[in-house]
């Protein structure tokens, strides 16, 4: 029965987000439990809609962000956050509608009017204590330590990009892609980045950009070494679409066998660059007509679940 | 090993059937060709061709059975069959309305009373009778290659009475009434007449 070994891998992938997500929260200072370490960079803006996505599953996560909005919004980029939610499904926007209103309200953060949705219509509990300031000396903050350093915006995240890629050489299309920044903004960052050797131009067509990482050493104390870049939000985003394929029950939707197997076929191709850019190898659709999918699709979960966990 | 083409045939149209009832909506199409021979157990080859003859009208409480021309297939239909060519890696077109162009010198006469009703989820398929596939198949043999085409190998395959071949030919003459084709439909029957026996 395919469907019963779908059901597991759902299962699976749902854990292994949930943990990457309360490791990652712990890494920035919540006082919460999450086994294992994290050692790639935390992407805060795709940290809060993938936690938004799965509140339902885990109500616990409204903890979570209620804190972060007391004490961690202000370093969110309002933008940003804007560019990726158009991506992730409806129901994940709306949240981020309660989130802001929170923001706005109980964080007095005027930047998140825009987002705001004054009626959210969920139970948010905002009682727990979670821990007081953010801790942004852990490696994986890096990205909002320099935020606080350089200002939120876009070139603050930009040489985050480029230290945690390890000092590769990069594109404007490569980092906007990475980023969600438009590549417009990019190449304004870049520009002025460059002239103010913080980063360094290559010469070539296309122009491409990097840090010299042994230069930012001693900021990247007490390792000097930058954490690893992820390609965290398309891959949130895949998890929060299937959290509404399923929904809060983690129950797959009753219909046959290869109407499922179409509707996973579909996540996939919407979901391409999820596993393309983080490099997660999965069985090909065009291998498996019809119904046989379902297993390929199994196995594609899987290896999701497994990359997750291991790339916290 | 070559898959059953029969099984083959029916995932594919399952598939439709499936996807229309996932989305609440249910479709009836009529079907000649290959596949309608197949499905009739008249022959047994393969062909991933789903030739559409018509569409069934929606006539709430009418009880019969009215049909129209296939063109253009409603939309439910049409993003199911875009779906199962992905799925299933067939070609865009595997079901098609080209056969649809017979409504212009018209269908034989009582087809739509002897269609033998399938269901596929959302998907009825109303496969034309053999009587009226001997009618198709010897206006398609001799509109189209004579007797060396597939078609005529399909008019044998059905195995016409004399009596069968004498309606059929009148019906054909009307398809076109030139003295050309004429000539070519009693070449066909000459040729069917020595193979059948």
């Amino acid at each position: 029965m395919p469907e019963k070994g779908l059901a597991k891998a759902l299962h699976q992938l749902r854990e292994a987000t949930l943990g990457t997500l309360w490791r990652q929260w712990g890494a920035l200072g919540a006082a919460v439990t999450g086994k294992g370490s994290v050692g790639s960079i935390v992407d805060p803006e795709g940290l809060v809609l993938a936690s938004l996505s799965l509140t339902e599953e885990e109500r616990r996560l409204w903890d979570v962000l209620y804190w972060w909005v007391k004490v961690g919004a202000p370093l969110l980029s309002v933008q940003r956050i804007k560019n990726l939610a158009a991506r992730f499904p409806e129901p994940t926007r709306a949240r981020l509608g309660a989130f802001a209103h929170l923001a706005h309200r109980e964080g007095r953060d005027f930047r998140w009017r825009s987002l705001e949705d004054p009626s959210p219509g969920k139970t948010i509990r905002p009682r727990k204590s979670l821990g007081r300031d953010p801790q942004l000396h852990h490696p994986a903050a890096l990205m909002l330590r320099l935020r606080v350093g350089l200002g939120v915006g876009v070139k603050a995240d930009l040489v985050a990009f480029l230290l945690a890629t390890g000092g590769a050489r990069m594109t404007v299309k490569g980092i906007a892609d990475g980023l969600s920044y438009t590549p417009r903004a990019i190449r304004r960052a870049v520009d002025a980045l460059v002239a103010a050797r913080f980063i360094q131009a290559t010469m070539g067509t296309p122009a491409a950009y990097r840090v010299d990482t042994k230069a930012w050493a001693p900021l990247l104390e007490p390792s000097g070494k930058p954490p690893t870049w992820r390609y965290w939000s398309p891959a949130f985003d895949l998890v929060a679409d299937l959290a509404g394929w399923t929904g809060g029950g983690g129950a797959l939707p009753k219909t046959s066998g290869y109407v499922l197997s179409s509707r996973a076929r579909d996540l996939v191709e919407r979901h391409r660059i999820a596993f393309a850019r983080n490099q997660i190898e999965i069985p090909s659709p065009g291998d498996y007509p019809g119904e046989m999918y379902l297993q390929a699709f199994e196995e594609t979960l899987r290896r999701l679940a497994r990359w997750l966990a291991e790339s916290a | 090993m070559q898959a059953n083409p029969i099984s083959v045939l029916e995932r594919s149209l399952a598939g439709v059937g499936d996807l229309l009832a996932a989305e609440g909506v249910e479709i009836g199409i009529v079907v000649v060709g290959g596949t309608a021979l197949n499905l009739l157990g008249i022959v047994q080859r393969t062909t991933d061709d789903v030739d559409v003859l018509a569409v069934l009208q929606d006539r709430a409480g009418s009880g019969g059975v009215t049909l129209a021309p296939p063109d253009p297939l409603p939309e439910p239909l049409q993003r199911a069959i875009a779906r199962v060519a992905r799925d299933f890696q067939l070609r865009e077109d595997w079901m098609n309305t080209v056969v649809g162009l017979q409504w212009q010198t018209g269908l034989p006469p009582g087809l739509e009373r002897r269609l033998r009703w399938r269901r596929y989820g959302g998907l009825r398929v109303g496969l034309a009778a053999r009587y009226d596939l001997i009618f198709l198949k010897l206006y398609a043999a001799a509109d189209s290659g004579g007797p060396s085409s597939v078609h005529f190998q399909d008019l044998l395959a059905l195995r016409p009475t004399e009596r069968e071949l004498q309606a059929a030919v009148a019906w054909v003459r009307g398809q076109d009434p030139t003295p050309e084709f004429s000539t070519i439909v009693e070449q066909v029957m000459t040729h069917a007449r020595e193979r059948l026996g």
